[in-house]
């Protein structure tokens, strides 16, 4: 159990700025997930939790104690690596077992809680077999048995289900998630892997260039991103993002108005800026939000009948069925906008559609900083 | 199928080619000298009399070459004394530098490298007299560090390049994962990087071993007397002396490629591991 607390930490290697300035503060048993693309510091931010590496400035906190100068081995954690790490010589046994000897467990403690450990992650048969014998998916219980034996105060993992096949990763993800449950453990998570981390943690990190880019729960991330950055970055398909224009119609109300679209924005949005008219825009909506019907008579379409009335005329490129969904690419004056659709739904390449924005959902980013709009929903 | 056979042929041709003088010279130590004259591939009548001579257990000194043969022992020994102190050297300077190569990151890590090769390629012949008014203003002559000194220097570029390309091939995630687990960083690199790479570790060490053991001309130089010669250069007393029978001088070829012939066969797997192979985690 432990409350990890970062003030200012930075790293630098040579002339490049790994990790910048990131100040977070990690409950006691959080799931906490740093997410982000490669190259972001969000490993080498685990690492200097770890201490592994050294921040160039900044301190690292393990509850009321200042481990910034502390070395790994006196540090309460342990760690999964992406590569599992395993020792090559010596039995999954011994493995697991190795960080117990290391802190002077007694021999007959050692082996009970072995035992414990390869029971939760049910790798009791394996205990005398080396590590090349096993499959990826032992090695990676292995990995989290030789973590968790020690009961650390910290769970660190960086990206541990990167390298399994798809179908293992949501099994261990599951595995992950029930482990959490079960342990009085603070985990900090690394992927690159956004719907790893909806669907792991309590809260998310998301990094760009060793910078935080927004702190909140999924819902939060996912719902009301804090930029076009993390808009992009975490939902699959990535939202579309259209180029448009704030306007304000004869009526009053306001819309944005882009190439091929205009999509009514709520005044509670717009109340919000100091000069709206003429703002130039980024209209951000997810593949889900959109409603796809057939081109009836102008200004009307069928379809999904609580989505507002909007008249964004499209034609379909690419069909995509996925079994529950159906994905369809559209052409919306020029700029490709995903759908995502039931499956019975018919259209096919080269129909044309009639798209209707949720405008309760629809999500608005200023143009040149590509910062959210929208207060938080 | 032909690609196959063909294979095996040349493996085949190879095999012959790199131990029938070897098994022809075995072969020969075993003959009296007069089936040599007959030109017997196979003896007829062996004996084992050519290296009775050479532990003198049947007090024949009057024999053609006896004299040189009863210092084979100690000769062997004191190839064995090198040899083993220029693999230790090899190992403790070569791992600790190739290390340092392929882990620490510093200024003139790659220039370092290369002018270890560079000195490698330096011919042998070319730093003779250097070395020798190096060793004899050191009064080390005749004695077996001026031997050890020399041969590591030759040996050591070769072994810190082998080694820094294996230890490459170790995951830094294994040392980071011993540091997670309680180590300190010599722990890590005692615990965990030594033993998972044991296989070069040995292949290197072999190597600086064999090579040591069959080099002959820094060893001429430097020594000249028992106490100090190494084997192969007192096999070269025989050439010396006329008259010794080629049955005897057989022998000796055969007791001074036994220990290199036999560490090779023991550590075979381990070798082809550290030469051929990685270290995964």
């Amino acid at each position: 159990m432990a409350r990890v607390r970062l003030k200012n930490l930075t790293k630098h290697f040579g002339d490049v700025v790994a990790v910048d300035d990131v100040t977070l503060d990690i409950a006691d048993r959080e799931f906490l997930t740093l997410l982000g693309p490669s190259g972001c510091g969000k490993t080498t931010l685990l690492n200097m939790i770890a201490g592994l590496e050294s921040p160039t400035v900044g301190e690292v906190w393990f509850d009321d104690r200042n481990v910034t100068a502390v070395a790994p081995e006196r540090r309460d954690i342990a760690m999964v690596f992406q590569t599992y790490a395993l020792y090559p010589h010596m039995s999954v046994f011994d493995n697991v077992a190795f960080g117990l000897k290391m802190r002077g467990v007694p021999a007959e403690d050692r082996k009970r809680l072995v035992l414990e450990a390869s029971k939760t992650m049910e790798i009791e048969h394996l205990l005398d077999r080396k590590p090349r014998a096993l499959s990826g998916g032992q090695r990676q219980r292995v990995a989290l048995a030789r973590a968790i034996v020690r009961d650390p105060g910290v769970f660190l993992l960086d990206e541990p289900l990167s390298n399994l096949d798809a179908q293992l990763r949501v099994v261990m993800r599951t595995e992950l998630k029930r482990l959490h449950g079960e342990l009085d453990m603070t985990f900090v998570y690394v992927t690159h892997d956004q719907a790893e981390s909806l669907i792991l943690s309590d809260r998310i990190v998301v990094m760009k260039d060793g910078q935080i880019q927004q702190i909140g729960t999924p819902e939060t991330i996912y719902d009301s991103p804090a930029n076009t950055f993390v808009a992009g970055f975490v939902g699959s398909p990535p939202i579309n993002l259209l180029k448009g224009t704030l306007e304000q119609s004869a009526g009053g109300a306001w819309r944005v108005v882009g190439k091929g679209f205009g999509c009514d924005v709520a005044a509670s949005i717009v109340e919000q800026m100091e000069t709206p008219e003429g703002r130039e825009v980024y209209l951000g909506v997810r593949a889900e939000d959109i409603g796809v019907g057939e081109v009836l008579a102008e200004g009307s379409t069928s379809g999904k009948s609580n989505v507002d009335l909007t008249d964004i005329r499209a034609t379909v490129v690419v069909r995509e069925p996925m079994g529950s969904d159906l994905y369809l690419t559209v052409d919306v004056g020029g700029s490709n906008v995903k759908v995502r659709t039931r499956p019975d739904v018919r259209f096919d390449r080269g129909d044309s559609v009639e798209l209707s924005f949720d405008p309760k959902k629809i999500h608005l980013f200023e143009r040149e900083s590509g910062e959210s709009l929208v207060p938080d929903r | 199928m032909w690609r196959r056979a063909s294979l095996y042929i040349y493996a085949l041709v190879a095999v012959i080619y790199l131990t029938l003088p070897f098994a022809w010279v075995a072969a020969v130590s075993f003959m009296p000298e007069r089936e040599v004259t007959q030109q017997h591939w196979w003896p007829e009548e062996p004996t084992i009399g050519n290296y009775s001579l050479y532990f003198d257990v049947e007090g024949r000194t009057a024999d053609v070459g006896a004299a040189i043969a009863r210092q084979f022992p100690r000769a062997i020994v004191n190839s064995l004394i090198i040899g083993t102190a220029v693999m230790l050297l090899n190992l403790t300077c070569g791992s600790l530098a190739a290390y340092a190569l392929s882990r620490l990151p510093f200024r003139g890590n790659l220039l370092l490298l290369l002018f270890y090769l560079g000195s490698r390629s330096v011919p042998g012949v070319a730093i003779m007299i250097p070395m020798y008014l190096l060793m004899r203003s050191y009064g080390l002559l005749d004695t077996h560090l001026s031997v050890i000194l020399s041969h590591t220097t030759f040996t050591l570029p070769f072994t810190i390049w082998i080694l820094k390309g294996y230890f490459q091939t170790v995951p830094l995630d294994l040392e980071r994962a011993a540091r997670v687990d309680g180590c300190t960083p010599l722990g890590a690199l005692l615990r965990v990087f030594l033993p998972v790479t044991t296989p070069g570790l040995v292949a290197v060490g072999i190597f600086a071993f064999i090579a040591s053991w069959g080099e002959f001309l820094f060893a001429l130089l430097f020594t000249t007397t028992i106490a100090s010669r190494p084997v192969t250069v007192l096999a070269s007393d025989f050439a010396q002396e006329l008259g010794v029978p080629f049955t005897v001088i057989a022998a000796g070829g055969v007791l001074v490629i036994l220990l290199p012939l036999v560490l090779s066969f023991i550590f075979q797997r381990l070798i082809i591991q550290g030469i051929g192979g990685s270290v995964t985690g």
